[in-house]
């Protein structure tokens, strides 16, 4: 029985998710998406259109910021944040001058993790880059010697970097850009459902 | 430049042991600050109920911050356990079978169960805390405090609830008055 539950919760999905900024961010937004809206529709205290059109409302928010965050937010502040990093803090040194891209550190990375060094090696022997050669070619020696190692140098301050810069991303995407951009669209979507009137801005001239 | 050490102190950090509660309580601690900001900068509404939710709002994420951290903490302490007892489970059957494994790989295998059990019920905690501890504690919280702050007691409190637009309050229907033949009528308009 432990040893099912310890299987289920050491998953290398789950936890791969679990130690990734981003991907945390986006399961968190799309409990919060089914959650709220959940948590509106049951309460017994709100009368039943009340009810339609708050969760309607906060499902929406939740979803353009979940939109807006994967859109807009990851693919910026993960490149960007390697790149600055790489040329402005790090300066190239530290395990940065070694990857071109945070790609290139990831598949690294996950090779690193493997604790079988005969497993590691002949992995990187069979996989083939996108550019039709051998991702071993673009690996320089120092990575290829370490992954021969036993405990291969795992760059720590690389994934920290990318990592840091999610977070950074992640507070200004849902606290800042996500609740902008969805009081702008709520209110057309929640028009074009029927779920609120058009305002009339008409002026009575007869008066 | 002790400012780019102290970065690069963090990501080193980060990058060695990133956990799940970090993103979280960073989002909810810039909520706390930037909802109720937007709500007061908001132009054409009563100054009182902008105050109102802007402080409903603030005691939201003053929740939200500790839920996060607390339960995300519990699971991991959780996670550790669980994954430990597994692992010594697993070693006790391939001493079984007749494997010699060193202290040194036992450990390995421990260290490394651990890590895992305890990021994956660490993002498990984190999201049962985001999708229904922190409503339910919202649900329960908010309306008792924001009663004996707030001197408006009869303003909506429920989270998120909104005042319904005119169009899905129910209106009563008109009854039209039954239509009767023309011919029956004793008047004949245009001649016919």
């Amino acid at each position: 029985m432990i040893s099912a539950i310890s299987k289920a919760v050491s998953n290398p999905t789950l936890v791969n998710v679990a130690q990734n900024t981003d991907a945390s961010v986006i399961c968190k937004t799309t409990v919060n998406a089914i959650g709220r809206p959940g948590f509106i529709l049951i309460d017994s205290n709100i009368d039943e259109n009340t009810k339609k059109f708050a969760a309607t409302k906060e499902f929406l928010y939740q979803a353009t910021c979940l939109a807006v965050y994967m859109a807009v937010i990851v693919p910026i502040f993960k490149k960007g944040g390697f790149k600055f990093a790489k040329e402005k803090i790090f300066k190239n040194t530290e395990g940065f001058e070694h990857f071109k891209n945070f790609k290139e550190y990831t598949h690294y990375r996950k090779l690193a993790d493997n604790i079988n060094v005969n497993n590691r090696l002949q992995t990187l022997n069979k996989e083939i880059s996108d550019k039709n050669c051998k991702v071993k070619d673009m690996y320089n020696e120092t990575l290829i010697a370490e992954l021969n190692k036993e405990k291969p140098e795992k760059f720590n301050s690389v994934k920290g970097a990318v990592d840091l810069s999610n977070i950074i991303g992640s507070v200004v995407g849902l606290a800042l850009v996500a609740p902008q951009v969805s009081q702008a669209l709520i209110h057309p979507v929640l028009r074009f459902v029927g779920l609120e009137k058009k305002e009339d801005k008409s002026i009575d001239t007869k008066a | 430049m002790s400012f780019i050490n102290f970065i690069k102190n963090t990501c080193s950090k980060l990058g060695n042991n990133n956990k799940s509660i970090y993103p979280m309580i960073a989002i909810a601690s810039a909520n706390g600050i930037c909802r109720p900001t937007f709500t007061m900068l908001k132009k054409g509404e009563n100054p009182e109920s902008k105050k109102y939710a802007a402080l409903r709002e603030l005691l939201t994420e003053v929740i939200a911050v500790p839920t996060y951290w607390v339960s995300g903490e519990l699971m991991a302490k959780l996670g550790k356990q669980i994954a430990s007892r597994a692992t010594d489970i697993k070693i006790q059957k391939l001493e079984a079978q007749g494997q010699k494994l060193t202290e040194k790989v036992k450990t390995d295998m421990k260290s490394s169960a651990v890590k895992k059990g305890q990021a994956g019920l660490m993002l498990i905690g984190v999201c049962t805390a985001a999708g229904l501890i922190i409503p339910a504690l919202c649900s329960v919280a908010v309306k008792p405090v924001m009663n004996k702050i707030s001197p408006k007691k009869g303003l909506d409190i429920k989270e998120n609830a909104v005042t319904p637009p005119a169009v899905l309050i129910p209106q009563q229907q008109i009854t039209r008055p039954a239509f009767k033949n023309i011919t029956q009528s004793g008047m004949k308009v245009g001649g016919v």
